[in-house]
């Protein structure tokens, strides 16, 4: 059969086109709280069920549509917002390409109903996945009111790669703290199955809306930040270094009142912080640039996430000096040109990086760093390839393998691998029968390099030599056969109480704590929205919470198995874990973090001094950590130096 | 300032007044106490940390010249320690005070007593009144059910309740509540509304009431309240907070009644805590017609059975414990004595109830096998 080339129907090309904007129920929300942005709303609520899919209702009290301009309003390039190629280089409206409400309506059932001031009543036009009805004639207020049911009713295939209603709940509310972070003064509301999940009322200033959407933590630790340079204005708040996170999505960006994403420009926020904060981790930043029109091109991109500057030298380096400068006057730089202290105190790592920091400052001012090759402060980008001696090859032949780790990446978290230990690394009191009955889904790689059984030899024999000692209350340097090794002592305790702990629990049930007054936790909204929908989930785990306002849940019974942990501390690591994931748990998965946040809180901390026993026993079970892929703060655990390694660096060989 | 006085005397006061003294303090005067001296023979001892206060009346001194000194606690107690005198003397000089015994002599260098705050007194308004031995049951079978730390109800404390004739104490960490009741003289009308004491404080107080059948007065105010003996005052300041509604943790339905030794009880109870641990903290109680069995099981450990006669004769029942939770209640019971557990089932709250009225609620363990 031979085909023949043939022009689309239009409707076709209209579900084709709404795959460029419409990816998913939080680029709909997007596109139309732009929309009504730009129609010069006061006040914009959004309402969505089930993430979104739905139900997706966008009420506002802009300045509305004309009942004669509603069918173009659903027409493909119609828009008010520009007239010409020329306006596309002045752009000051969100929206302008004329796309949104035609790609929506081609792909839902989508009624548009609005009400401009000069008329006596509203009209409504009905769109079913495409076919466009008449504009009927209605009461309604001024305003315009969007509801977009059953996405991608009629494309099946889109409708089932939506991703759960938690993870589209999730990308909705970003879309809408993203607006509302770039839109101060404008009161915005987001609810979800008919709970409120935020309201930033119009008058709340930029912390107070960084204390609703993302809690008081980060609300309390923000400096202001405010530079300028040449017709460049940069605004806004980043957080004091001891409040980081483990992803970027907390530097926040915005150019002209837009959210945008430029990788260049989050690394200038991120070399902002270099030395003050662990590799792994990122700052928290909430900046906005204001840079005339016509230096930015927001028409890169149909979903205008992406923008391209004219010179973005002089943004990278107005960001950069800028934060750098504040914190160099702030009292942040007072504590850090404090002497080092001989006993570090909890958190020594993080002295560590502030006097590393302010060597640098001592020494460089403002230009970029060269990097040092630091062990201390950032020691997986920072270390020469060569410094990191035992690569599999070396090791492999080295002629006496005698307690060489048969992992296959001796390095550990360097690239972190999500491979499970292979069993015949544990301890034979570890993997013993209950450790086999799987009550933790771990695939086990059977490729892995075979294991050596001296290996074990070396994790209980009594007859291996321990020669190790402790520096600076944080750090164990160990004697090996093939030369020394540097392990963290923090992230060795903790890998060792979980493998312990989960030991125990396997192969016997969760018991559950029933409590006579339930306690009250204090949650952000979205994450106690998440919480409640996880509520089946969490209850097979013995964790039983009600619905209690917005900003609470209220707990009636909890796994007994809380260890040092506190109940509130528990719950919160969960709902941010399911907020920073948005995928649905799994029982063991939900399990197996509680374990690890008891390994985490009953380890010993950097900073604590250990005897020499402890030292001995913790390093006898070292072969434990170059299975590091769970260290939770991303950072490698351990650091091998073959005795070649140290001959070379001193010039023996 | 010059007095002399008994070494013993003083340093039993200094004793109970360093359970007030703060560990470390931004205001340094606090890590010392202030003695006030008034002729012909008394002084008066006070320390606090601004929360809770003591004022600890010492007589049988000889006040040479009234006046007042402030001691730093720690050194001073050892001074009183070490000296083999009855008696020392004590004297102000210029910026410090000195210690003399007979062939010893301290100068310590001390800071100005006008500087240290200072500790309410009670007032001439009228107290309710109590006996040590009541006020100390109490707070001996309620204190220790207290959560350890501060949620969003203020259950780091112990709720203080009238009723006609009665006031209670309850507490409670969630897991389990105490309500414990005992005979007062109230001041005027029973007084209505309800206090949070810091377990701090009760905890001081327990360590001034020597003799059960010795009187003790308080008064409940907004914010604070003061308990007096003989010859202590103490001050603390209320919990701020909310205390959840206990009333209803009780279920109004009992369907067992089960009649325990404490002794044996807890003979069996702590045995059975052996073979438990974090992970499977829960022991299983088998109440049955002339038995309990108590079976523990953590893996890695191994597991247990322990058995005791029971003077009961109704259905049997099945329910999981954590036991610290009830050796926590029987280790403050006289173990002569009987309690009666009372059970709706094995899921809701169980109330081991005392002749005297002490209720001890437990919440069950649920466990998933």
């Amino acid at each position: 059969m031979t085909s023949r080339i043939s022009l689309l129907p239009s409707q076709v090309v209209g579900q084709i086109a709404a795959g460029e904007v419409v990816e998913r129920p939080a680029s709909i929300v997007k596109e139309l709280v732009e929309n009504s942005l730009d129609a010069g709303s006061r006040s914009i609520d959004v309402h969505v069920a089930e993430g979104g899919r739905d139900l997706i209702r966008i009420v506002d009290d802009g300045e509305g549509i004309a009942s004669d301009d509603l069918p173009l309003a659903v027409a493909s390039h119609a828009t008010s917002k520009i007239q010409s190629a020329d306006d596309l280089f002045r752009i000051q409206t969100m929206g302008f390409r004329g796309e949104a409400l035609a790609s929506i309506a081609a792909v839902s059932d989508f009624r548009l109903q609005s009400r401009p001031a000069d008329q006596p009543t509203a009209a409504r036009l009905e769109v079913q996945q495409g076919d466009i009805g008449p504009v009927v004639a209605c009461g309604g207020p001024i305003g315009t009111q969007i509801e977009v049911r059953q996405l991608f009713g009629s494309v099946p295939v889109r409708r089932k790669f939506l991703k759960s209603k938690q993870t589209e709940l999730s990308h909705i509310s970003e879309t809408m703290i993203r607006l509302a972070l770039a839109r101060p003064g404008i009161d915005l509301k987001l609810s979800h199955n008919d709970r409120t999940l935020y309201h930033r009322p119009a008058d709340m200033d930029l912390v107070g809306a960084i204390d609703l959407f993302f809690g008081q933590e980060i609300a309390r630790s923000l400096i202001p930040i405010d530079g300028e340079e040449e017709g460049l204005r940069l605004t806004g708040v980043v957080a004091n270094p001891e409040v980081n996170r483990p992803t970027q999505r907390y530097q926040y960006l915005f150019v002209n009142g837009r959210f945008i994403r430029d990788r260049s420009l989050a690394h200038a926020v991120v070399e902002a912080y270099r030395g003050l904060i662990l590799s792994g981790r990122y700052p928290v930043s909430f900046l906005f640039l204001t840079v005339p029109p016509d230096q930015v091109d927001v028409n890169v991109h149909p979903t205008k996430i992406e923008v391209r500057f004219e010179e973005p030298r002089r943004l990278f380096s107005l960001i950069l000096s800028t934060i750098r400068e504040r914190f160099l006057r702030s009292d942040l730089s007072a504590k850090w040109s404090m002497p080092a202290r001989a006993d570090f105190p909890s958190a020594s790592t993080a002295a560590m990086a502030r006097n590393q920091l302010n060597n640098e400052f001592a020494l460089s001012g403002n230009r970029p760093l060269a990097t040092q090759p630091s062990l201390w402060s950032h020691p997986k980008p920072a270390i020469d390839p060569g410094w990191t001696l035992s690569r599999p090859s070396e090791i492999l032949s080295h002629p006496n393998p005698i307690s060489i780790p048969s992992d296959d990446d001796p390095f550990g978290s360097t690239d972190r691998t999500d491979e499970p230990m292979p069993s015949a690394d544990m301890p034979p009191e570890v993997s013993g029968p209950s450790s086999q009955n799987r009550t933790f889904e771990e695939g086990r790689p059977t490729d892995l390099a075979s294991p050596l059984p001296s290996d074990r030899a070396d994790a209980t024999g009594p007859i291996e030599r321990v020669r190790a000692i402790q520096v600076h209350n944080s750090y164990l340097v160990v004697e090996t056969d093939e030369g020394m090794m540097l392990v963290d002592q923090h992230a060795l305790h903790e890998r060792i109480l979980y493998e312990q702990f989960r030991a125990r629990v396997a192969g016997q049930g969760i018991e559950v704590q029933e409590l006579l007054v339930p306690e009250p936790i204090d949650l952000t909204p979205l994450q106690t929205a998440l919480l409640l929908e996880q509520r089946e989930v969490l209850a097979d785990l013995g964790l039983g919470i009600e619905e209690f306002g917005d900003r609470c849940v209220l707990v009636q019974r909890h796994p007994a198995l809380l260890g040092r942990m506190t109940l509130g501390e528990m719950i919160r690591e969960i709902a941010s874990r399911l907020e920073e994931t948005g995928k649905l748990p799994t029982r063991d998965e939900i399990l197996q973090d509680l374990l690890h946040m008891m390994a985490c809180k009953a380890a010993v901390k950097a900073g604590d001094p250990l005897t020499g026993q402890e030292i001995e026993s913790l390093v006898r079970q070292r072969h434990l950590v170059d299975d590091s892929h769970h260290c939770p703060h991303g950072r490698p655990t351990v650091l091998r130096f073959t005795l070649n390694d140290l001959e070379r660096e001193f010039q023996r060989k | 300032m010059k007095a002399t006085c008994h070494r013993e005397g003083l340093l039993s006061a200094f004793q109970v007044a360093s359970g007030v003294v703060p560990q470390r303090s931004p205001r340094p005067i606090l890590r010392s106490v202030k003695l006030v001296f008034s002729p012909p023979d008394q002084a008066t001892l006070l320390a606090t940390d601004l929360e809770i206060g003591i004022r600890y009346l010492l007589s049988g001194i000889d006040v040479d010249e009234a006046g007042s000194i402030v001691l730093p606690v720690g050194e001073t107690m050892s001074i009183l320690r070490e000296l083999p005198d009855e008696r020392i003397n004590l004297r102000a000089g210029d910026g410090g005070v000195l210690i003399e015994a007979a062939s010893s002599r301290f100068e310590l260098a001390t800071e100005d007593p006008q500087e240290f705050p200072d500790v309410p007194e009670m007032g001439s308004e009228p107290a309710h009144r109590t006996k040590a031995g009541v006020l100390l049951g109490m707070i001996r079978r309620t204190s220790f059910a207290c959560a350890s730390e501060n949620s969003r109800y203020a259950l780091h404390s112990v709720l203080v309740e009238f009723e006609e004739g009665r006031f209670k104490f309850i507490a409670t960490d969630s897991k389990r509540l105490a309500i414990m009741p005992g005979a007062v003289e109230v001041a005027g009308e029973v007084p209505e509304g309800n206090w949070l004491l810091p377990p701090k404080a009760l905890n001081l107080i327990t360590r001034v009431l020597a003799d059960p059948e010795e009187e003790v007065s308080f008064v409940l105010r907004d914010n604070e309240a003061l308990f007096r003996t003989g010859k202590v005052v103490i001050y603390t300041r209320l919990v701020e907070g909310r205390f959840p509604k206990y009333q209803d943790v009780i279920p109004p339905e009992v369907n067992f009644q089960i009649p325990l030794p404490v002794g044996p009880f807890y003979g069996v109870v702590r045995q059975s805590r052996i073979l438990t641990n974090d992970e499977s903290r829960g022991v299983d109680f088998e109440f049955a017609e002339g038995e309990l069995r108590l079976e523990s099981r953590a893996s890695q450990l191994g597991q247990s059975e322990v058995r005791m006669p029971l003077g009961y004769s109704g259905n049997s029942i099945g329910v999981t414990y954590d036991p610290q939770l009830l050796i926590d209640a029987l280790k403050v019971l006289d173990p002569s004595e009987e309690i009666r557990l009372e059970l709706a089932d094995n899921r809701r709250a169980s109330v081991f109830r005392t002749r005297d009225d002490y209720a001890y609620v437990v919440m069950p363990l649920i466990r998933d096998r």
